[in-house]
């Protein structure tokens, strides 16, 4: 039942051009970043490093892009009082929904980390041969890392994305929705942490999981936890690796949730 | 397939990619471990060409190699101390990382004793052993060159029988990373300038005191020719050379001061070198020289075959480089000195097609006064003043058209200032020479360098220099070097920085073709308080990863840096290496296009993990206006200094 | 046999009545038509009668057996998901009951539409898109399907073949409800109609009984006749729903 559903949005995400120039502009900025910013010729933790924060921005919008009108299209076309009627859940068909896009989603993702990791691996630094030389700490698996969670990071934004086009009534309600969504992670959620850490309510001892709150935190913390960190050694700990993934799954499910509880009212 | 068929292999697949992308958290990155290398084959630190050439075969000196997280080479450290305190400096680990591997040398493994110098030495190469299961032996009498040394052990057994021997205690790893060790450094080298400088003073009000020996024999009264007055002069008397013109080739072995009048030329008729000084305390002054030999190599009357074999009191290789100094050194001269220590040469005029003059084991001679014009061509010409093998002065004098103005071989503690040098093809020819003060210089129109330090000193002061017109401003190469105060205008290439751990600061670089050009491959200088200013580029960097010209908040002046500024420094970081950056001083609207939101979050994010990021330059404090108004007044690029927050000037 | 009983029930959104107190039955295997002005309700009805809400009140009795699919509906402007063709669009709803794509054709064949079986159904024209609609609606072979408005907007010979369909269907052994303006083919298909007014059943039986009812001569004198208030003044009663 869920493989039908996941199928179905998996040739819109197809035939949808718009996804398809998503990817491409998300594959030139990338790869644009990557290139002009010396990360490419430098390893691959280098351009983790420059692709970490255009990702921190971009990704979101591309997420919210490939899901903020995914349910709403079958409620106004009338297909979600169609489907009610067949033996199909509304959490069934809000997961294969979720599916189907994410699928999509990775895709769009997988183009450009793909295209920068092969340069990387193309493309090594001049050395001076004379000298003995090593890669440091710097290693493919450090950038497969990142890749794994950029890809964590957009799915738990398509979620709410998802639950944003179950709840909106309207392409233009769901467009409202779908900027106030991006502004609150992008900017309300870490202002909120901020806020909350300096007026006291969260304590130097919670931070650390408070980050968690905010995916985009969970989602830079994660990062610098697990691969920046290990090349620039030591120091405060960045973050509880733990607690953010709890956050982004807990906004995951919780998004999914809701969007399956706006379909069956 | 059946759908339950087919539903199963997809579980399957999820469950494999589940593992894979788990297990790409799972696997330890940190603890891979490294194999040594071969040590001359490390980018190395600690030691300079001359002290490796002077140690004796049996010599193993303590040494580290250090494999590091953001840097590719491995690093060579001559000394576990110098590896702890390098360490210990600010902006370590944002360049190199943190060190994934420490192996240090293993005296376990082979039969140690000292030499004289109190240098380890050995039946065999010491192998390597993981820093972290070294026993340490520190505060012993072992030393390397540079001072006392750490020796580590990998039996505890080797290490406490050693510290019986030889003194010291034994650490374990962790106690001698926070050990405190004693090394020369840049700051050091910067903080005894005026020492260097009253030292130079000392020497030369000493030498001053040879012009007031009384006269005992003028030239043409008492004696017929110089050769004659100088060989019947009581030692510690002045003879005196009345206005004239003599032929001769003098030979002064005695202790005396030879003084000419207004106009006396001594000519040596185009023959070999003019005047021989085998003595000490000699002074030879107010003498025009002229008629010297054409000869700029070595020949059978070369001056270093004169004295016989290098003296044999020190140990070690001393004679490395007789070939190499009878080639160079034994060219003609219009004075050459040998063993003449505490010589003076003051107001003399040279006119020489070879070298003008040679100083050889003078310790402490003194040239002062001197004008040397050398062969129009200079392929054809040899040094100005060519300082071999001890410490001398010199000052206030001119050299024009030679090949090398000055050319230091071995002549540790030297002391060159206030000289005018121009024409040459390199104005100071640092070879294996360290403690050299260079200062107060003004060059010009050199063909190839202002100052070229070659083969790796140390501790060379480079301060208060004008370079202008040649290739290369200054070169500073080595190790520990200090670099102050200069201004490097209209050359090709102001500075070119190969020296390492040293400073760079409280330069004006002006009107340069490129005005740093960073060629370390040790990224561990100090690049600070510096004013560039109408360089085609600012700064380029060749190799090696990251520089960051910032130290202790401080950065430089780079003209046309864009940002909000407080007045004093800018707020955003500035890359002089920046494809659009490095524009912002020429290109009308690069200013607006370097603030665009996608290369500002670059450029602020470069320092995080800037180590393996070859190529680039980063300074994280520009400053908004010149730090060094007064030397800029000197350049024709003051008016061109504008601060950050002032429109460009049109 | 009756089907569905209807009893009673009442629906409001809000504070706003749109039913009281409907009551009829559906008779199995027949085609009921449920008739009224605009704002009547009639789109309500048929929604609770798909199940797509819960009354606020009442009762709907459902005599249907368990099967696959219990109810079909096709909704008053059906539209699908765009850039697919006619087939993918019905393997998805046949997929979703399990069946496979024998299904499809058939479905596809029964309501004439084998011709635009690779048409993209941005392509199709309106009565093409309501014949997939209802075959749509009989994916699963539900014992009752709810159509709304299956004519409107369609012209005369598409309307016609339409109810054709839908007595085939009727035929074939599926209970039908639908609703509809065109009056003259309610007559001629419709087994029992319904004519609600204001949100309230004013007649229900079979054309020929209603006719004699009151004693006229064809479906619209029954409804001129039935509804109350003038032509003049549109109602507002729910339509919004």
């Amino acid at each position: 039942m869920i493989a039908t559903v996941i199928r179905r949005e998996l040739k819109t995400v197809i035939r949808t051009p718009t996804f398809a120039l998503l990817t491409a502009i998300l594959t030139a900025v990338a790869v644009g970043i990557a290139w002009f910013g010396g990360g490419v010729r430098a390893g691959y933790v280098p351009t983790t490093v420059d692709l970490l924060t255009p990702f921190e921005l971009l990704v979101p919008v591309v997420a919210v892009a490939f899901g903020y009108r995914a349910i709403l299209g079958d409620r106004r076309r009338g297909e979600l009082d169609v489907l009610a009627t067949y033996p199909v859940t509304g959490r069934e068909l809000v997961v294969g929904t979720y599916l189907g896009r994410a699928i999509g989603l990775v895709a769009a993702l997988a183009v450009p980390l793909t295209i920068v990791m092969v340069a990387i691996v193309a493309s090594g630094d001049d050395l001076i041969p004379v000298y003995a030389t090593h890669r440091g700490a710097d290693s493919p698996i450090l950038f497969v890392r990142f890749a794994v969670l950029t890809v964590f990071f957009a799915a738990t934004i398509l979620a709410v994305a998802v639950a944003v086009s179950a709840i909106a009534s309207g392409t233009r309600s769901a467009l409202a929705l779908a900027v106030v969504l991006l502004i609150v992670l992008l900017v309300g959620l870490d202002l909120a942490l901020v806020y909350g850490f300096t007026a006291g309510l969260v304590g130097d001892s919670t931070l650390i999981h408070s980050l968690a709150i905010s995916p985009l935190s969970a989602y830079r913390g994660l990062v610098l936890e697990t691969t920046v960190s290990v090349a620039a050694g030591a120091g405060p700990r960045i973050a509880s690796p733990v607690a953010s993934v709890v956050g982004l799954c807990v906004w995951t499910i919780g998004s999914l949730a809701v969007a399956a509880w706006a379909i069956e009212r | 397939m059946s759908a339950r068929l087919r539903w199963g292999w997809t579980t399957v697949g999820f469950a494999v990619v589940s593992v894979a992308l788990i297990g790409v958290f799972a696997i330890d990155i940190e603890s891979s471990t490294h194999e040594q290398v071969d040590f001359d084959n490390t980018v190395s630190v600690g030691l300079s060409l001359e002290e490796q050439y002077e140690l004796e075969d049996d010599v193993a000196l303590p040494r580290a190699q250090v494999f590091y997280s953001q840097y590719d080479y491995v690093v060579g450290y001559y000394g576990v101390e110098r590896f702890v305190e390098h360490r210990r400096q600010p902006g370590h680990d944002q360049r190199f990382g943190y060190p994934l591997t420490v192996l240090v040398s293993d005296y376990s493994s082979v039969d140690v004793a000292l030499t004289s110098d109190g240098h380890p030495a050995t039946d065999a190469d010491p192998g390597w052993i993981d820093a972290e299961d070294a026993h340490y032996v520190v505060g012993s009498q072992a030393t390397t060159p540079s001072g006392g040394t750490v020796v580590p052990f990998s039996e505890r057994a080797d290490a406490d029988t050693f510290a019986d021997d030889h003194g010291g205690t034994v650490l374990d790893w962790e106690e001698v990373l926070s050990e405190r060790f004693d090394i020369d450094d840049a700051a050091l080298v910067g903080e005894r300038v005026s020492d260097d400088h009253r030292d130079a003073d000392e020497r030369t009000e000493e030498a001053d005191t040879l012009l007031d020996r009384p006269v005992s024999i003028v030239v043409g009264e008492n004696a017929d020719t110089v050769q004659e007055a100088i060989d019947d002069a009581p030692a510690e008397t002045t003879v005196v050379v009345p206005n004239g013109t003599y032929a001769e080739r003098l030979e002064v072995d005695r202790p005396i001061t030879l003084a000419g009048a207004t106009d006396a030329t001594i000519d040596g008729g185009g023959d070999g070198t003019v005047v021989n000084v085998t003595a000490s305390d000699v002074a030879i002054t107010g003498l025009e020289i002229t008629g010297v030999g054409n000869e700029t190599t070595g020949t059978d009357d070369a001056v270093a075959h004169d004295h016989g074999a290098p003296d044999d009191e020190d140990e070690g290789d001393e004679d490395w480089d007789e070939e190499f100094v009878d080639h160079y050194a034994g060219g003609n001269a219009a004075i050459a000195t040998s063993g003449a220590d505490g010589a003076l040469i003051e107001n003399v005029e040279v006119q020489t097609p070879a070298n003008g003059i040679v100083l050889y084991r003078s310790d402490g001679a003194v040239v002062r006064n001197v004008s040397v014009e050398g062969h129009e061509i200079w392929q054809r010409g040899a040094a100005g003043v060519f300082a071999l093998y001890d410490p001398v002065v010199i000052e206030n004098s001119t050299l024009t058209d030679g090949r090398d103005a000055v050319y230091t071989h071995r002549a540790n503690g030297a002391v060159i200032r206030n000289n005018e040098l121009s024409d040459n093809r390199l104005g100071v020819h640092v070879m294996h020479t360290s403690d050299l003060l260079i200062a107060d210089n003004q060059m010009d129109g050199q063909d190839n360098a202002g100052v070229y330090v070659m083969t790796g000193p140390e501790r060379i002061a480079l301060i208060g220099n004008e370079v202008r017109n040649a290739s290369v401003g200054l070169t500073p190469g080595g190790t520990d070097s200090y670099v102050a105060e200069n201004v490097l205008e209209a050359n090709d290439v102001g500075l070119r920085t190969d020296a390492t751990s040293s400073i760079y600061e409280r330069n004006v670089i002006a009107g340069n073709g490129n005005g740093i050009e960073s060629r370390e491959l040790l990224p561990t200088n100090r690049v600070t308080e510096n004013d560039f200013v109408g360089n085609r580029d600012h700064a380029m960097a060749i190799g090696g990863p990251i520089r960051i010209w910032t130290h202790d908040g401080v950065g430089n002046y780079w003209q046309g840096a864009v940002g909000l500024s407080d007045g004093e420094t800018i707020d955003r970081p500035h890359s002089p290496t920046d494809p659009v950056e490095e524009r912002l001083h020429m290109t009308d609207g690069t200013a607006t296009l370097a603030q665009a939101p996608g290369l500002d979050v670059r450029s602020g994010l470069e320092g995080v993990a800037p180590g393996m990021r070859s190529g680039h330059v980063v300074d994280f404090e520009p400053s908004c206006e010149p730090r060094n108004p007064e030397l800029l007044e000197r350049t024709d690029w003051s008016e061109q200094a504008w601060a950050c927050d002032e429109r460009y000037p049109t | 046999m009756t089907l569905i009983d209807v009893r009673g029930i009442e629906h409001s959104y809000g504070t706003v009545p749109v039913l009281d107190d409907v009551s009829f039955g559906v008779r199995s295997e027949t085609v009921t038509a449920i008739i009224g002005p605009n704002g009547s309700g009639k789109t309500t009805l048929l929604r609770l009668l798909a199940g797509l809400h819960e009354p606020t009140g009442g009762s709907i009795d459902d005599h249907t057996s368990d099967g696959v699919r219990r109810i079909g509906y096709l909704p008053q402007q059906p539209a699908f998901r765009p850039g697919f063709s006619v087939h993918e669009t019905l393997s998805f709803y046949t997929s979703l009951v399990g069946a496979d794509d024998d299904e499809v054709i058939a479905r596809l064949e029964r309501v004439g539409l084998e011709q635009a079986v690779n048409l993209r159904v941005d392509d199709l024209s309106g009565g093409m898109t309501r014949l997939l609609g209802i075959a749509q609606a009989t994916v699963g072979d539900p014992p009752l399907i709810v159509l709304d408005e299956p004519v409107s907007g369609l012209d005369p010979q598409m309307s016609l073949h339409v109810f054709d369909v839908i007595s085939e269907i009727a035929a074939d052994g599926t209970t039908v409800v639908l609703s509809s303006h065109h009056l003259e083919l309610v007559e001629r298909t419709a087994d029992d109609v319904v004519l609600i007014d204001d949100g309230e059943v004013v007649a229900h039986g079979s054309p020929d009984e209603l006719r004699d009812e009151l004693g006229v001569e064809s479906l619209l004198e029954v409804y001129e006749g039935a509804v109350t208030g003038s032509a003049d003044a549109v109602r507002v009663r729910g339509e919004h729903a």
